[in-house]
């Protein structure tokens, strides 16, 4: 598969990308061309100096790549043993299912919430960017048991999110009681009658929601990492939907708008036969950066991999972030990687108490912040 | 043209004027500095009070140009005093307004370094919450900032010595 080479590209011009953003000096040379949004303001130095301190210490007890390669060669005492080093092993002390690992991993989770929430400063919406995913999920799965005609929904997450169980059951009786935007995801919702469509329209809601809250942040980085997810959930879909062979009308209304692809981009390739189609993502750099997510090793477009390849490429971006020293950018990357270290370390021992080789639960494994 | 007076004003007020504009631009900046960094270190503190010692040089380092911009008021007020029978009131103002000018390079350099000290002592706070052993190294960072705010007030003493040598007493 032929890739456009670095050398004597403008990548201005070859398409939108996190890396040359609107904005900047175009007459300049890339070297030179400065993005005055990404200087700090000092006054973000003040707000979140202390919660920046805080999880400078904090982030020693996160797993490292030398401690993850132990937990993959132990077995599964041993990898708690291992853990226990770390503050997440006071919470897995005495796991021995795949469930105690489950609702052990939601309660360190919940701590590392609630520690970091009372050292933010009053306005800050960064948590409310964490933490809405669980609404939606959980929004999600009780429509999901509504429209399958379930008593018991699956799959709720309770303690995690900003809204409890309680108020969103009422809010599924009610839509009017719930806060926007899930009322308006509730709204859109009341037609579905696919679970399939139920987690595409939510996983919409839940992007551009998460979009409005960066932007109001005012972060570009988090802004940045809100616009990729954009385009990394819209490429899923857009592939997901030709592998289901799936109308245009559906993409047009699945589709999220905000990410560096525009999504008539995407609507206009939909048309193109899936030969064409490709080739025309690879001909843009960010295009084919995105396209190589989803490619497995035979090169043939998978979705198998693609939640932790797409993972791992917004790792990089949370990487990124370690040259802001004071703001929210420590903050939020700090969160991703908590997120992020609960998912590897449930991954391992999940993979341990089925008796899964080291080396497959290598593959299946998600970049980690700390290298 | 007054010689008493330059630009509407006379030398004792230029010269206050200098001397307030130090004392303003280096303290403003040390403030700035300290606040940034004890809020990061006052975050370390409480996962980790034991870091308390190896912390504080890091806290104190940006109140340095806050004395840069006092010792230039001093200077100012103790000092420049030309013609001493005839004291403050007989300083020509195109005098004073030297003073003023000589009083700029603390003014501003203090007040900007002292700001971005704290930025990075903030950083290297984070490195000495990781290793205790790297608060030399992690003093050093900040430290080269002050360079320029020692550069600055070397430069503001010569610029008084510069302005006042015409007045010394001669012999």
């Amino acid at each position: 598969m032929s890739r456009m080479g670095g050398a004597g590209i403008n990548p201005i011009k070859a398409g939108a990308s996190p890396h040359f953003r609107e904005g900047r000096v175009k007459s300049l040379p890339s070297f030179l061309s400065v993005d005055l949004r990404r200087i700090k303001p000092f006054s973000e130095v003040t707000r979140y100096g202390y919660a920046v301190g805080r999880i400078r210490v904090l982030e020693m007890q996160m797993l490292n790549n030398q401690r993850t390669e132990r937990l993959i060669d132990a077995d599964f005492e041993g990898a708690l043993n291992i853990l226990d080093e770390l503050d997440m092993g006071d919470y897995l002390a005495g796991a021995k299912l795949a469930r105690d690992v489950d609702v052990d991993l939601t309660a360190f989770l919940c701590r590392v919430y609630s520690t970091l929430a009372e050292a933010l400063p009053r306005g800050s919406i960064i948590m409310d960017f964490f933490l809405c995913r669980y609404d939606f999920h959980n929004l999600k799965a009780l429509l999901k048991a509504r429209i399958e005609g379930q008593d018991a929904p699956q799959g709720l997450l309770e303690g995690l999110g900003t809204i409890g169980l309680e108020a969103l059951r009422r809010g599924v009786e009610n839509p009017a009681e719930l806060p926007s935007p899930f009322k308006e995801a509730m709204e859109d919702a009341a037609e579905l009658t696919s679970p399939q469509e139920l987690d595409t329209l939510m996983e919409k809601h839940f992007l551009t929601y998460r979009l409005f809250l960066a932007r109001r942040e005012g972060s570009p980085f988090v802004v940045d990492f809100a616009r990729a997810s954009i385009d990394l959930a819209n490429l899923k879909l857009v592939i997901r939907a030709r592998l289901l062979s799936k109308e245009r009308e559906f993409l047009e209304a699945m589709i999220v708008k905000g990410g560096f692809v525009p999504a008539v981009n995407l609507l206009d390739l939909y048309a193109d036969p899936p030969e064409i189609m490709a080739k025309k993502l690879e001909a843009n750099i960010y295009y084919s950066k995105l396209l190589e997510i989803a490619e497995s090793e035979d090169r043939v477009v998978r979705l198998s991999d693609f939640d932790r390849r797409s993972d791992d490429q917004l790792m990089d971006m949370v990487r990124g972030m370690k040259r802001v020293s004071v703001g929210v950018e420590p903050i939020f990357a700090y969160l991703r990687a908590r997120e992020n270290e609960v998912l590897v370390v449930r991954t391992i021992l999940i993979s341990k108490l089925h008796n899964i080789p080291p080396a497959a639960i290598e593959k299946a494994l998600r970049k980690l912040y700390i290298e | 043209m007054d010689v008493a007076t330059f630009g509407g004003l006379t030398g004792l007020h230029w010269a206050l004027l200098g001397a307030a504009v130090a004392v303003i631009g280096g303290g403003a900046g040390s403030a700035m500095g300290i606040t940034y960094v004890a809020n990061v270190a006052g975050g370390i503190l409480t996962e980790m009070p034991d870091r308390f010692g190896p912390l504080l040089p890091l806290v104190v380092i940006p109140g340095t140009q806050g004395i840069y911009g006092f010792i230039t008021g001093v200077l100012v007020i103790f000092i420049m005093k030309p013609g001493v029978e005839e004291g403050w009131a007989a300083l020509p103002g195109s005098l004073g307004f030297q003073i003023f000018l000589a009083c700029l390079p603390v003014a501003f350099v203090c007040f900007v370094s002292g700001a971005y000290q704290g930025l990075t002592a903030a950083g290297a706070a984070g490195m000495v919450a990781k290793r205790r052993e790297e608060m030399g190294r992690a003093l050093v960072l900040p430290a080269l900032v002050e360079t320029y705010a020692v550069l600055s007030l070397i430069v503001t003493i010569l610029m008084f010595f510069l302005v006042i040598s015409p007045n010394l007493p001669k012999g």
